[in-house]
């Protein structure tokens, strides 16, 4: 090879090399929307401050769980001693349960709702809507479950339901597809409160919308963690 | 026509860059630009010596690489000491393009008067 063409080649390499690197770098800052290189490596900081915060956050939710077992022990054995404090602990008790503070075992069914595999022709028309979740634990409660929650995230009396675009919002955090609705309580009757012809379960399927349906299935043991409120900045009113 | 190819593969480099999609997560972003910078400089470097009739083609795809790598390490062990050394990288980079450019327009400009004479 003669030394201009080795010269050639060299400027070539480096010509798709560097052509390369600008159309990524362009992507990145221009359709992206990448922060100016400038502030960038403050991300990185950023990012690891976050991750010691979360670290941090979970060590203190490994304690919470602790003490709340211990709690929960302390309560169980006022109320094997008897006298008051045992039907004061037995009211407290079922207020948890009412109140969602209190993570429950026991029978109950488990019903499974998907979005529609169709959703790229008319995403709105196949996607699981909040009205359609708020049908299912409203149906749950009236036929009498102690417990409901979706995807693991427990409904209180304070829960709300909402659609933010492709995912619902259940309380604080927020859940995608497909939705595990578990409940808590007289399971035949449960099961039978959802299957009732032209019930939740058959709107839902019949209503030409292609949502994956499953069967709600009697379950010998469910678990229903308790309501866990995530951090969230409040703003006005005072706390004590 | 040999000059066509290096264009040819500019072209071919931008295709392929915009192509494929590729995300640089954003806290490594900073190092990709300073990369960047290196390469451009090692590319001025290249034109500069082309025009002095000094150019190699060893040392400079070993100096386009090792340059654009060493920036980003730098950059990158510059992060992990909370050293800004990609904001000493641009600097650097960026007087040395600067000198280049001058050199290389230097260079022309005599190089007419002289053929004019």
């Amino acid at each position: 090879m003669s030394i201009k063409r080795i010269n050639a080649l060299a400027w070539s390499i480096v010509a798709l090399v560097f052509g390369a690197m600008i159309a990524v770098q362009y992507h990145n800052v221009v359709l992206g929307g990448a922060a100016f290189w400038s502030s960038s490596p403050d991300v990185a900081s950023v990012e690891t401050r976050l991750r010691a915060v979360e670290t941090y956050n979970q060590n203190l939710r490994q304690q919470i769980e602790i003490y709340s077992k211990k709690i929960t022990l302390l309560q169980v054995t006022a109320i094997a001693r008897g006298g008051i404090t045992a039907a004061l602990e037995r009211k407290i008790h079922a207020m948890n349960v009412l109140n969602g503070t209190m993570p429950l075992v026991g029978p109950g069914i488990e019903v499974i709702i998907s979005d529609s595999k169709m959703s790229k022709l008319d995403r709105a028309a196949f996607l699981t809507h909040d009205w359609d979740l708020r049908s299912v634990i409203n149906e749950l409660f009236v036929a009498g479950a102690d417990a409901v929650a979706i995807n693991n995230a427990r409904i209180t009396a304070q829960t709300g339901v909402f659609c933010i675009g492709p995912v619902v919002r259940v309380g604080t955090v927020r859940l995608g597809p497909p939705f595990v609705v578990k409940a808590i309580g007289p399971a035949n009757v449960l099961q039978a409160a959802l299957k009732i012809p032209g019930g939740v379960l058959d709107v839902l399927k019949s209503s030409n919308r292609d949502l994956f349906v499953s069967d709600p299935k009697v379950m010998n043991r469910v678990l229903i963690p308790s309501y866990s409120p995530t951090l969230v900045a409040v703003q006005g009113g005072l706390s004590q | 026509m040999y000059f066509l190819l290096p264009v040819l593969g500019l072209i071919i480099g931008l295709l392929v860059g915009l192509d494929v999609h590729f995300k640089v997560p954003s806290q490594y972003g900073a190092y990709l630009s300073v990369a960047m910078l290196a390469a451009l400089d090692t590319i001025f470097g290249g034109m500069k010596a082309a025009l002095q009739k000094k150019f190699d083609a060893q040392t400079f795809l070993s100096g386009f690489f090792s340059n654009t790598l060493l920036a980003a390490l730098f950059a990158f062990v510059g992060s992990l000491l909370g050293v800004d050394l990609a904001l000493a990288a641009v600097v650097a980079f960026g007087v040395r393009i600067f000198n280049n450019l001058a050199e290389i327009r230097h260079f022309i400009l005599t190089r007419r008067k002289i053929q004019s004479h």
